[in-house]
């Protein structure tokens, strides 16, 4: 680990959204690829807010800080990574369940899903089912992230099992859900591929699915 | 389990009598009859020395109890003089230490000390100081002493030990050979597969070869070529050796018969290599001891479950390795009084599984290994899981992994610092670091300096607490894994012992602490508490069964691991029955469990496995009761082999080959060699009762099995018989 | 004890002994059971006086819950002021659609709150139909019944307002600018929380969802959540007051009772043993039966159990931990109601 990687970790876990781009610009002077500094670099700095957000050290405000900080550096070296024709480690499509506005939980889940090195298609709130499944066959995603934090809406999560099912995508596309009203035994019931409690389980579902 | 043939009223009997306090007394069968007999013990003040006293109590009727007789005489009381043995084993991390009556195993007294791993002795004298302490039979009543150690196999696995110096006679090898010694020097000589010479052996030579290396070592192995068949020119080395140099020697063929010369030498230098720490070892506890009263002789325990003397120890002391767990394979056979079971030693660390055939443990075919080191001595072949009461348990993604690491628990950290209880009550984080003070930093890199820097003297840190810590590094995982490893800082988290502490079914440390750990599970699996311990203990008891599992199933076949293995044994150990199948596999021997955590980690066996599960009286001690009740052993092997001119050639390591015109002749002669070879051995360690006895394993031609061979007629069908011989004496006994 | 409900429900509030907690909802309380029973449905309930008094009432009437309740979501106020909302279904409560003001920290860039003023607000919209419909509870059901009425807390509306995302970030990037807009609204709620109370209502229950510490870190809680309560909530004349949160409230029970109201309502993720210890009567413990675990989900046996355990743990009114699910079934509702009146 380079002096240069250090300090871009410690960037992003302290939430200087100002300081993002430079230090990953160091990061990129010093002779790191962009492969490394969004898979050890960028990840291991969420991984480690996702931590933090775990211990009850930061909340959401911080979460949201860092991964500002994160966008800042993924910005910069993003394109450089798909531009030469290099993958991220996995697509997601990811969106709250329609029916439903609450979206802050789906937008930390988001940023943790970011700092694994996936590439992330928000489809925001209140998104019909239909949509998301379609998004995931065009862009070739192969793990769908459903929130919601009403009840109502989980009918939403059992139609796009059913979707997925008919269409004989079921295991290609994984699924997994997550929010307040939902539940493991809901996402068992429904069969769902995976369910996570919080953004920091989340990831490691996502990551169990990927491989990573 | 001296009781576990009596009719149930009887041990009921014998259990109320216990709980009440009285436990002096011993109930003795005679047919259908149970007598009851008084035993205590008394200082005789002329013969400096306890006795054993008893007398008959009475006899015990169905429904009535104990029905004393009308009379009572002295000429009832008998007394004889006690024999007590003191019986100690350093383990991973605790050494035992037992007194016990030697005429009917009882153990009198027991104590447990932590095992100093920086200096074994200093745990030993502990435990035995405070064995002592809790009895009035007093050192000098003591007549046998036995001491199962790690010390060999810790310095093998650290590579720690003196510099050795290895002569190797009559070998050409193919390539540059080195087996972890400082010098070696190749001398002419060597014998053929026959035991003749292949080159004589000049004595400049070797006089030189020995000058050379006498200032660099500490001591000198040697090995010869088929030096199993003709033992004269290894031994006259050594004796050279010993003459010009004083230090220890020890040549290959003392050590093991097997072919290969390189191997034999790689157990010599191990055996060389040990020689400086164990004899000092050794040294050091015989002044101790006697300078604490104690003047019986002192055996050293074996691999493979027997004993030899300090003298041979201190030449030997590569034999000692795994004596652990012969120990403990002993102790519970002892302890059950079943000769034929699975013993399961369950210690702080690891758990060690021993299949015990006719009261002495399986060894291992190839030798025992101890870390790389593949060497050649015969020792149990124990199954070992990292797998242990304070193995750390930790939760990924819905899955319980226990070990292999081990860690302080929770209830002890916790009453150290009680503060931690509430921060993990609050974060769910239970894994809690704390730099030891004063550790030499040399050995650390430079990042693992900066972390222990920043943390040390701040007291116990959780997890992101050491991060936060410090300065600018955050992704150091791998520092503080290293860490730990180095024991530059200690870690503390959740393990079996905490879950048992919570359950109430284990007294120690600080139960909150325990508590806070389950909680965490609780938090994070969506469970009560309770759920969470229940749901943490079936995980540990099924991991344990599933070890012993895996031992009988390597023991079939080494490769048979494979998903779809794993899921029948899964589905055959586990208690939730969702399925309308089920299967179960049955034992034909019982499992003896020993080991302090063993009875609440084997708790469920019976139902997961089919096998009788034993946890014998003072199963806690197990090892040190092995350590004490054993034999001398000595095996050997040789073979009867038919010649081209149908002859039979007989061959004895050490002692050569003879031909004989018949099979039988042939066969009679190896035993007649083999066994005097060994009474003369054993007598020579001074141990009583010798008796001796061979096994012979035929293997015929035509059917290529083996066979008890009786019919002479068979003799042209034979291609080779094996005969293995084997001495069993008691130790030396006296003080 | 011969108590009406009302006393019971009050006597709670001022946490006497009694021989067993009433158990009444205290927050959102309409299911479609009800809706059927009753006849009257969501969305028409939200908009007019009458229906909403019958079916907030029908807690009561139709499973016997010790109160009633007006109010059925927390749009009603961000409309007021200025949101889209999707008025909802009959089994889905209203949703904003649209935050109407700017407030941008990344960039730097915000509205100011200009704001209608309080008098006007309260006759506004549906406020002013809460308003009316907790008029028309009490001369119907007052006698019986306490009468609660339900609103939005001042840190959660300002949320509503400019998105609960961007102020959440001002509170570390801008925190003056997040105090601006708190500040504009609070006189607002207070306004509202008296108005309720003169209309009838004996107890107004506020939800500050968005101070939950799934949002907000404790340490910030009173700065911009906790210290506007106390200036509006805690300040009503004439009825008791009570705070509800969702989500793990325990580390700021403290908190929530320095704001001075009368009682806390928390959710199931609170151990209810736990709670009671940390509040230590110093203010009446109003839940937490989980709402989507045993309510929803769970069998009658479950939510019997619930209301037993936590009757037993020691809260003052048994009631669930957040809004009812409109799929809530009725049985499941009787069985809490029936477990708890049984004791």
């Amino acid at each position: 680990m380079s002096a240069e990687m250090d300090a871009l970790i410690d960037v992003v876990v302290k939430g200087k959204i100002k300081e993002g781009k430079d230090a990953t610009q160091k990061c990129l002077d010093a002779g790191h690829s962009p492969q490394e500094i969004i898979f050890d670099g960028l990840s291991a700095a969420m991984a480690i807010v996702g931590d933090k957000y775990a211990a009850k050290q930061y909340f959401l405000p911080q979460v949201l800080l860092a991964a500002n900080t994160l966008y800042m550096g993924l910005n910069l070296v993003l394109p450089m990574l798909t531009g030469a024709g290099g993958e991220t480690k996995g697509k997601v499509v990811i969106g709250v369940v329609e029916g439903d506005v609450h979206d802050i939980g789906k937008n930390i889940v988001k940023a943790m899903l970011t700092g694994l090195g996936l590439t992330i298609y928000d489809m925001g709130k209140d998104v019909p089912i239909k949509d998301m499944v379609e998004k995931a066959k065009s862009e070739g995603a192969t793990i769908i992230a459903e929130s919601t934090l009403m009840t109502p809406t989980l009918a939403g999560m059992k139609a796009c099992e059913a979707i997925l099912a008919e269409e004989g995508l079921k295991g290609q596309i994984k699924t997994m859900i997550g929010g307040g009203a939902t539940s493991k035994e809901f996402a068992d019931q429904i069969g769902a591929d995976g369910w996570s409690y919080d953004a920091v389980e989340a990831s490691k579902v996502a990551s169990a699915f990927l491989g990573l | 389990m001296r009781y576990s043939d009596y009719d149930q009223w009887v041990q009921d009997w014998i259990a109320r009598e216990k709980e009440a306090g009285r436990k002096c007394f011993d109930v003795k069968k005679s047919g259908n009859n149970y007598y009851v007999y008084f035993q205590s013990t008394r200082y005789n003040p002329e013969t400096k020395k306890r006795d054993k006293v008893s007398g008959y109590l009475g006899k015990l009727v169905e429904g009535e109890g104990l029905i004393e007789p009308d009379t009572y005489s002295e000429e009832d009381e008998q007394i004889s003089p006690a024999r007590y043995g003191l019986g100690i084993d350093t383990g991973g991390s605790f050494t035992d230490a037992v007194i016990i009556d030697l005429d009917d195993m009882n153990v009198v007294a027991k104590r447990k000390s932590p095992t100093t791993h920086q200096d074994l002795s200093i745990g030993l004298y502990n435990s035995v100081d405070a064995v002592f302490a809790s009895t009035d039979i007093r050192p000098e009543d003591i007549s046998l002493v036995g001491i199962s150690t790690t010390l060999a196999t810790n310095s093998i696995l650290e590579g720690s030990g003196g510099e050795v110096g290895l002569i190797l006679i009559g070998w050409n090898p193919m390539k540059e050979v080195n087996f972890g010694e400082k010098r070696q020097a190749i001398v002419k000589g060597g014998y053929d597969n026959k035991g003749r010479a292949l080159a004589a052996m000049s004595k400049d030579e070797v006089v030189n070869a020995i000058m050379g290396m006498k200032d660099d070592v500490d001591a000198i192995a040697i090995s010869g070529l088929f030096a199993s068949m003709n033992t004269s020119q290894e031994n006259k080395v050594k004796e050279l050796a010993i003459k010009l140099t004083g230090l220890p020697v020890v040549a290959g063929h003392e050590l093991s018969a097997v072919l290969g010369i390189d191997k034999r030498a790689e157990t010599a230098v191990l055996n060389a290599k040990l020689i400086p720490v164990v004899s000092k070892f050794f040294d050091d506890v015989e002044e101790t001891f006697r300078k604490k009263g104690i003047k019986a002789p002192i055996m050293a325990y074996k691999g493979d479950g027997s004993v030899m003397t300090l003298e041979q120890a201190r030449l030997y002391p590569v034999e000692t390795i795994l004596s652990g767990p012969a120990a403990s394979s002993m102790g519970g056979k002892v302890l059950s009084g079943v000769e034929n079971c699975v013993i399961v030693d369950i210690g702080g660390t690891s758990t060690d599984i021993a299949i015990m055939e006719e009261g002495y443990p399986q060894i291992q075919f190839e030798g025992a290994s101890v870390g790389r080191w593949r060497t050649r001595v015969k020792a149990v072949d124990m199954y070992t899981v990292a797998l242990g009461g304070d193995s750390r348990i930790v939760l990924k993604e819905g899955e319980v992994i226990i070990g292999p690491d081990r860690v302080v628990p929770l209830a002890t950290f916790s009453q150290r610092y009680p503060q931690v209880v509430d921060r993990i009550m609050l974060t769910d984080v239970y894994d809690y670091y704390e730099a030891v003070e004063g550790y030499d930093l040399q050995i650390l890199t430079e990042r693992e300096q900066r972390v222990y820097d920043s943390i040390v003297g701040k007291g116990p840190l959780n997890t992101m607490e050491v991060k936060d810590s410090v300065e600018g590094l955050w992704v150091i995982d791998d520092e503080m894994a290293s860490l730990v490893k180095k024991g530059a800082v200690m870690l503390a988290s959740l393990t079996p012992t905490d879950v048992m502490v919570y359950k109430g079914e284990f007294k120690m440390g600080n139960p909150s602490g325990a508590r806070a750990g389950i909680h965490s599970i609780a938090e994070k699996m969506g469970m009560t508490e309770r759920q969470a311990a229940v749901f943490l203990s079936d995980e540990i008891k099924e991991k344990v069964a599933e070890a012993i599992m895996s031992k009988m199933l390597d023991d079939q076949m080494l490769e048979w691991r494979d998903k779809g293995s794993e899921l029948l044994l899964r589905r055959m150990l586990t208690l939730h029955h969702d399925c309308a199948m089920n299967m179960r596999a049955s034992f034909s021997v019982p499992i003896i469990g020993i080991g302090a955590p063993s009875k609440f980690m084997m708790d469920d066996l019976t139902k997961r496995l089919g096998a009788e599960v034993l946890f014998p009286e003072n199963y806690d001690v197990g090892n040190a009761v092995g350590a004490i009740c054993s034999k001398i052993t000595e095996s050997l092997s040789g073979t009867v082999i038919p010649t081209p001119d149908y002859k039979f050639l007989c061959t004895v390591p050490f002692m050569g080959s003879s031909y004989h015109a018949h099979l039988e002749g042939a066969i009679s002669a190896a035993r007649r060699s083999l066994e005097s070879y060994l009474e003369s051995k054993l007598k020579s360690y001074g141990a009583r009762n010798i008796v001796t006895s061979s096994k012979v394993k035929t293997y015929m031609a035509s059917e290529g099995g083996i066979g008890d061979y009786t019919d002479e007629g068979l003799a042209g069908n034979v291609n080779l018989v094996e005969i293995i011989s084997r001495a069993i004496g008691d130790p030396p006994e006296g003080n | 004890m011969a108590m009406t409900p009302r006393e019971r429900v009050l006597a709670a509030m001022k946490r006497e002994k009694l021989d067993r907690p009433p158990v009444a909802v205290f927050t959102q309380s309409a299911t479609i059971d009800q809706m059927d029973a009753l006849n009257i449905y969501w969305p028409e309930a939200h908009s007019d006086p009458k229906l909403m008094c019958e079916l907030g009432a029908g807690q009561a009437k139709v499973f016997g819950f010790e109160a009633v309740r007006s109010s059925f979501c927390l749009t009603a106020e961000a409309e007021a002021l200025g949101c889209k909302v999707d008025p909802g279904k009959s089994d889905r409560t209203p949703m904003l659609k649209a935050h109407p003001f700017h407030f941008d920290p990344m960039e730097g860039s915000y509205d100011t709150p200009n704001l209608m003023a309080p008098e006007e607000f309260v006759k506004t919209g549906r406020p002013a139909v809460i308003i009316e419909a907790t008029k028309l509870m009490k001369e119907k059901y007052g006698q019986e019944y306490a009468v609660i009425a339900g609103n939005t807390g001042p840190f959660t509306l300002a949320g509503h307002l400019v998105s609960t995302e961007n102020l959440v970030f001002g509170i570390m990037m801008d925190p003056d600018k997040v105090h601006e807009w708190v500040d504009a609204v609070n006189p607002i709620i207070k306004a509202y929380c008296q108005a309720l109370s003169d209309a009838g209502a004996d107890i107004i229950q506020m939800s500050e969802p968005s101070a939950s510490t799934d949002l907000l870190d404790p340490a910030t809680f009173m700065e911009y959540a906790g210290n506007y309560v106390h200036d509006s909530l805690a300040q009503t004349k004439g009825a008791d007051t009570v705070l509800h949160i969702c989500g793990d409230t325990k580390p700021i029970l403290d908190y929530m009772i320095q704001t001075g109201v009368t009682g806390l309502s928390i959710e199931e993720k609170v151990d209810s043993a736990e709670a009671v210890k940390i509040v230590n009567n110093r203010a009446a413990l109003v839940g937490n039966v989980g709402v989507v675990n045993p309510l929803l989900q769970g069998t009658p046996e479950d939510c019997a159990a619930a209301g037993k355990r936590i009757a037993a743990a020691g809260f003052n009114v048994i009631s669930p931990g957040c809004g009812l699910s409109a799929l809530i079934k009725g049985e499941n509702l009787k069985a809490l109601v029936n477990a708890v009146k049984s004791l």
